[in-house]
């Protein structure tokens, strides 16, 4: 059994058992709210231009869409597994530690990119629906924004799987987290909005986009930016950390 | 014989209650059964030989591999968890098939050998209901299938009797049985004697996180022929057995009871042995049956927690 294979069946078994939860039902309808208020949009406001679409969905999604469904979905993977025993199932089989964590932390992604899709496909038709303007420039705006949706991912995923391996309530914790970092932290203009892993993600960003960082550049004197380069670098390093925190630290601690 | 776990000084603590303590074995091969009381130590044994929790000090090897670092070990090693742990939205077939293919088993041979453990197990029966619906022995089997399923060298077993009725319980002692006369290991705990004594060929004694005993159970038997021992004997003229044994200098007591059997107390099995059947011979007494309450696992279990 390769650890590659191992990793494979193992984000497959997660897949499958995510799917199967009742809760997912509720993380697909709250990825739906964004949808929701674009329908919300056209159908009671009278018909406007698509910047609409600009101003009010990348905030949504950055700061808000892609690291609760993160949360939700990666956090009790692995401590359901702990906390009810069926970890020992997967790890009394020549998959290791290692390669069972990087398959449920791959079957965490691929559920959380697919929310993430099916949210940012469901705004997007939800805000255009009726609308004769132009098409193809709010498409590439779209596949811009699940680029950096699944950016994210990279990001937030390890973190929360890390959290689930080595905390008791890990749900509890990253929403703690995410009030701090991603809430506080990515808001304030002055250099602590550099702790915020959603300022990053607002910094990849179309520049067309309205974000908390375009708004802040222009109005507040002591905004510290956040440039792109900066952030393609330290959203993968700070994403790598993590992994390896986490693959360190379970190859290394009780499991039960 | 040589060992298939070996277990080096092995400590481990949980915060500040010890849970094993300077554990230092060599298991052999065959039926072993680790016996003691609730809280002895048994799942902390087997699960840092199944690599669950990380010693906190000392080593344990498993066909000479650690097995917290190197999940190779499982292709030899098979283990039942004594938690009902399955996942609920699978049913029996469909989780021995997801172990099946962990094991690196493909396609046909993957479903080939999961069918197989599901017979073994007897689960076949009721294989594609949802486990959220099984009975706790329909679990356990459900369990023992999939430990079973890559045909593992050793069989690590903990508690598999618990909570089964009778006829689950010897279907599982049957299962043991024919493991281990294929050429195959088991490993098993119980906290209830007599199951240890019925199937195990070595038994490993083990309270408040330490060996009290191990060996063969004629070895460990034998360990209760120079302890206190009581016999119990029904023959035609009690009381005067009872006036002629009590001359013998390790009797402690003689009793009668109202059944009419003659119950001997003495300080050693051995010469109370001897002299039991002395005195029968000597008196030409007919005797109907013969007991020893105290020849078992439990009473040397008695005697080394003391």
């Amino acid at each position: 059994m390769s650890p590659v294979r191992g990793s494979l069946i193992v984000a497959g078994f997660t897949i499958r058992h995510l799917l199967g939860r009742r809760r997912v039902f509720l993380l697909f309808l709250l990825s739906m709210v964004p949808a929701i208020f674009g329908i919300l949009a056209r159908t009671f406001a009278p018909p406007r231009a698509s910047t609409g679409f600009v101003q009010v969905t990348p905030e949504l999604f950055v700061a808000f869409l892609v690291p609760i469904i993160s949360l939700l979905m990666s956090s009790n993977v692995i401590r359901d597994a702990i906390d009810d025993r069926t970890v020992v199932f997967i790890l009394s089989t020549p998959v290791g530690r290692k390669a069972y964590a990087i398959g449920s932390m791959l079957g965490a992604f691929a559920v959380s990119a697919f929310a993430l899709f099916v949210a940012a496909a469901g705004t997007w038709a939800g805000w255009r629906a009726g609308l004769a303007a132009d098409v193809a420039s709010d498409l590439s705006l779209l596949w811009g924004l699940l680029r950096v949706s699944l950016f994210g991912l990279i990001l937030y995923v390890p973190f929360h799987s890390l959290l689930g391996a080595f905390l008791k309530f890990p749900t509890v914790i990253g929403i703690v987290a995410y009030g701090v970092l991603d809430l506080l932290f990515a808001s304030l203009p002055g250099v602590l909005r550099k702790l915020g892993p959603s300022a990053y993600l607002e910094a990849l960003l179309d520049p067309s986009f309205t974000t908390r960082n375009s708004l802040q550049q222009t109005a507040v004197d002591s905004f510290v930016a956040i440039t792109q380069s900066e952030a393609r670098l330290a959203i993968p390093l700070v994403g790598a950390v993590f992994v390896l925190l986490f693959l360190t630290q379970m190859s290394r601690r009780d499991l039960i | 014989m040589s060992g298939t776990v070996t277990f080096s000084g092995v400590s481990r603590w949980y915060g500040t209650v010890l849970g094993l303590a300077n554990v230092s074995i060599d298991v052999p091969h065959g039926i072993v059964g680790l016996l003691g009381p609730n809280g002895a130590g048994k799942s902390t044994f087997l699960r840092l030989l199944t690599g669950q929790i990380v010693p906190s000090s000392g080593r344990v090897s498993v066909y000479g591999k650690d097995p917290v670092r190197e999940a190779s070990v499982f292709r030899d090693v098979g283990y039942c968890s004594e938690d009902d742990a399955l996942h609920d939205d699978l049913t029996p077939r469909e989780t021995v098939r997801l172990v099946s293919r962990l094991h690196g088993f493909k396609g046909a041979e993957a479903i080939g050998r999961a069918d197989r453990a599901l017979a073994l197990a007897g689960v076949d029966v009721y294989a594609d209901r949802s486990c959220e619906g099984l009975s706790k022995g329909q679990r356990q089997r459900t369990r023992l299938a999939a430990a079973m399923v890559h045909e593992p060298k050793l069989l690590v077993l903990d508690e598999p009797m618990t909570g089964l009725d009778p006829v689950a319980r010897r279907a599982v002692l049957d299962l043991m049985r024919s493991w281990a006369s294929a050429g195959r290991s088991v490993l098993f705990s119980s906290h209830i004697l007599h199951e240890v004594e019925a199937a195990a060929s070595h038994v490993v004694m083990i309270h408040k996180g330490m060996i009290l005993a191990e060996g063969s159970v004629a070895h460990l038997r034998s360990c209760l022929s120079d302890a206190a021992f009581t016999l119990e004997l029904r023959l035609d003229r009690p009381r005067d057995f009872g006036a002629m044994i009590l001359k013998a200098p390790h009797v402690r007591s003689v009793e009668v009871t109202p059944e009419g059997a003659v119950r001997i107390a003495s300080d050693s099995a051995t010469n109370l042995m001897r002299d039991a059947v002395s005195v029968c011979n000597e008196m030409n007494a007919c005797v109907e049956s013969i007991s020893a309450p105290d020849d078992n696992l439990e009473a040397l279990f008695k005697r080394l927690v003391k």
